[in-house]
């Protein structure tokens, strides 16, 4: 019980004559206003005011206006006013629920408007990225049939080899199933019984990379310049080799020279290119064109082997619509290569195709690609093509240069490439693309794609690429080298003769892959039995190409494995 | 009447969810309390119906407002202070003579209503009670300001010292200080007149 005293008694007078003491509080308040008589006589006094403000203490009727006491009478149009409002400012139940209202709110004009024009601008977010990633655009009836693009200086009886190789590669070919995608198999075992391959790229020839390390060594203008303008910063020699890797890979295209020697005699090729690590490197065969079907039937003695990754990773093969489409397509390659060998032969009888034969007169009459000719004529230079490339894409008016960030991702894709990390490059690619660079480095980046994307046995999605870079710049660097990756990627996968049709292409469209390619179909097409020694090839490099230019195959040091740069 | 056994705050939700005969029982629960208390705030009968109209129709279209964050007494009452102010504010703007304000020159303090308007005969009132009354009323309006507002919010509105602190954002010692203040002028307005307290002793 609380004790009180003067001070808190006084404190709480008014508590306790309106009642806001607590029982216990209150009781022991009224045991000490017995003794203070003082404080008792205030308190008495203080409740007859309120009793008296409040009318208590008047008769019914009596007091003023508004008093407890009195009867007052409010207006009863006061009543109904109030009750009149009250009436009209009734909320309605539904309206204090928000999500009531939503479906009426969702069905009103703006707001359903609004939500379609969302949908349509997302849906075209979409295919708009679809199409960046090329996904969109390269459907079978797109792609159409590939143009063949080889070197005006190649030899009649090279081009008259080339078909009748074709032909003969083709005829089994386009009888078997195995083309159309659809495994054997005889194709199975034989690939299984071979040794692996390298799951890397070819590297550049030990020549060509002799050649750019001394392009490097010296002032070079041209590859500076376009460097420059490719936004490529002039860093240190070892990143510009990198940047440069499948350039000079391609510098053995064009002139036919270069570092994949084809020293032919008596229809000998020594194949001794950058393959290290093949099991055909060094091999010496004969290819003729009658023992091309018994070697595509016979079991291979050395064809690649699919590695157990290689293995994991062609379980991964996407399926869909694109895939469907390019099997299609690949099925009917054999039909469409006939024709388009038959017209190459006849344009090179007669005269280049006039869309080519433009281009070229445009290539040739450019300043630096004479400047480059000149150069490469006097000095043997090999890498000359890689530069006549890279100046014949400088002649094209850039409408802006690649982001910085291109080449970030370029330059993290192929570290990533050269270690291994093939799902890391293909990331990394796959961004460089988007960073929307021109059309140029637009190319280098689907041709790297491609090669990661046959790195990784994912053979459709490397051929939507390679198709890709094609209409972008069939003239990429590396793009021969793409070709033979990607026929890499169909030999482990099995599908024999979609692997030699593609070698067969990278030696029609880019001759300075010869070599490299026909080492890949002589392991798939091992001849039990030459029926006939094929005419003498001709070196495809330029025949007026110094004897000092590259060593013998077998005295090259193997090259690097690993990235196409290294 | 329905809804008799239910408090304010239950009525007022009953009212938000849009029953109207809620509103109407706590209509008639509160409007003389809130009459009277503008007639206390105001000293007019007429200004404190048309505040007790007003106060009602700003409680209906304010309804969503209320969060019950105090009791609908307390905030019933704040309206009505609010409201009584702005009126208090237009009679101070007024030129003519209001028939429920005290009359000028008259010595008691009656109202112009009370010295014109026919006296009936009050033999049976309690002309003491009466007188006292009248004392009572013309002390709380001879009150401060601060001070009336306080005894009227306590007194008539039977609101609690601490639910008057919080309305008038003052301490609750402050508010008891200036009930204590009101309750002694009042007391000692009577004691001037020579009330006799102990005929009305409680």
């Amino acid at each position: 019980m609380k004790k009180w005293d003067a001070d808190s008694a006084r404190e709480h007078l008014l508590d306790y004559v309106y009642g806001e003491l607590e029982d216990s509080d209150r009781r022991s308040y009224e045991t000490y206003l017995l003794t203070d008589a003082a404080l008792r006589e205030e308190a008495r006094k203080f409740r007859t005011v309120g009793v008296l403000e409040s009318g208590g203490g008047v008769s019914r009727g009596a007091g003023a206006p508004g008093g407890g006491g009195e009867e007052f009478t409010i207006s009863r149009a006061t009543d109904e006013a109030v009750l009149r409002a009250a009436i009209n400012h009734a909320p309605h139940p539904e309206s204090r629920v928000a999500w009531w209202r939503l479906p009426a709110f969702l069905l009103r004009p703006q707001v359903a408007m609004a939500f379609v024009f969302l949908l349509v601008g997302a849906v075209s977010l979409v295919l708009y990225k679809s199409n960046e990633l090329g996904l969109g655009r390269m459907t079978a009836p797109e792609i159409g049939p590939i143009e063949p693009i080889l070197p005006e200086d190649v030899p009649e009886a090279v081009r008259d080899k080339f078909q009748v190789q074709r032909k003969s590669a083709d005829a089994p070919a386009s009888a078997n199933k195995d083309f159309a995608g659809e495994k054997t198999e005889l194709r199975q075992d034989s690939i299984a019984a071979a040794p692996s391959p390298p799951r890397t790229m070819p590297a550049v020839p030990p020549a060509g990379v002799e050649a750019a390390k001394a392009k490097k060594a010296e002032p070079e203008p041209d590859m500076e310049a376009a460097d420059n303008r490719r936004g490529v910063s002039p860093g240190p020699a070892s990143d510009r080799d990198d940047a440069r890797v499948l350039g000079g890979a391609a510098a053995t295209g064009g002139k036919g020279g270069g570092a994949a020697s084809i020293e032919g005699s008596g229809g000998e090729i020594i194949g001794s290119d950058s393959l290290a690590g093949n099991a055909v490197l060094g091999r010496t065969s004969k290819i003729t064109a009658a023992e091309a079907p018994a070697a595509a039937a016979a079991p291979s003695p050395a064809p690649p082997v699919p590695s157990p990754a290689a293995g994991s990773l062609a379980d991964d093969k996407p399926a869909g619509p694109p895939a469907f489409a390019l099997e299609k397509k690949l099925a009917e390659r054999p039909n469409a290569k006939d024709d388009v060998l038959a017209g190459l032969q006849d344009s090179a009888r007669s005269a280049p195709p006039p869309a080519d034969k433009a281009l070229r007169e445009e290539q040739e009459s450019s300043p630096a690609r004479r400047m480059r000719k000149e150069a490469m004529e006097a000095d043997g230079d090999e890498t000359g093509e890689s530069a006549a490339g890279a100046g014949s894409a400088d002649e094209a008016p850039r409408p802006r240069p690649a982001s910085p960030a291109y080449f970030e991702e370029m330059n993290r894709g192929r570290a990533a490439f050269a270690s291994g990390h093939y799902e890391e490059a293909l990331e990394a690619f796959l961004g460089a693309q988007r960073t929307l660079p021109p059309k140029a480095e637009a190319a280098q980046a689907v041709l790297y794609i491609s090669l990661t994307q046959a790195r990784l046995n994912k053979c459709n999605y490397s051929m939507l690429y390679l198709m890709k870079m094609r209409q972008l710049d069939p003239q990429t660097p590396g793009a021969g080298l793409a070709y033979i990756e990607l026929g890499d990627c169909n030999a482990r996968n099995g599908s024999t003769a979609a692997a030699i049709s593609l070698y067969q292409d990278a030696i029609r469209f880019y001759p300075a892959q010869r070599a490299m390619a026909e080492q890949r179909i002589r392991a798939l097409q091992p001849a039990p039995a030459v029926q006939a020694a094929p005419p003498a090839a001709p070196p495809v490099a330029a025949p007026a190409k110094p004897a000092t230019a590259k060593p013998p195959a077998e005295e090259r040091p193997p090259a690097a494995t690993g990235s196409p740069g290294k | 009447m329905a809804f008799t056994g239910e408090s304010d705050e239950q009525l007022f939700e009953r009212y938000r969810r849009g029953e109207v005969k809620a509103f109407e029982t706590l209509y008639e629960r509160h409007k003389r309390a809130v009459f009277r208390f503008a007639c206390r705030y105001l000293g007019s009968e007429g200004l404190a119906e048309d505040v007790m109209q007003d106060v009602f129709i700003k409680i209906v279209r304010n309804a969503a407002a209320w969060e019950g964050r105090s009791s609908f007494t307390t905030w019933m009452y704040a309206i009505t202070r609010n409201q009584c102010l702005d009126e208090q504010r237009k009679l101070a703007h007024r030129r003519h003579a209001s028939l429920d304000a005290p009359a000028d020159g008259d010595p008691e303090g009656r109202t112009l209503h009370e010295l014109t308007a026919d006296q009936q005969p009050g033999a049976e009132r309690d002309s003491s009670a009466r007188e006292a009354m009248e004392r009572v009323r013309q002390a709380i309006a001879n009150l401060p300001e601060e001070q009336r507002e306080v005894f009227v919010l306590r007194q008539t509105a039977n609101i609690k010292f601490k639910d008057i602190a919080a309305m008038l954002d003052i301490p609750e010692n402050t508010v008891k200080s200036r009930m204590r203040y009101a309750l002694e002028s009042i007391r000692a307005e009577l004691d001037r007149h020579g009330f006799r307290w102990e005929d009305f002793m409680v």
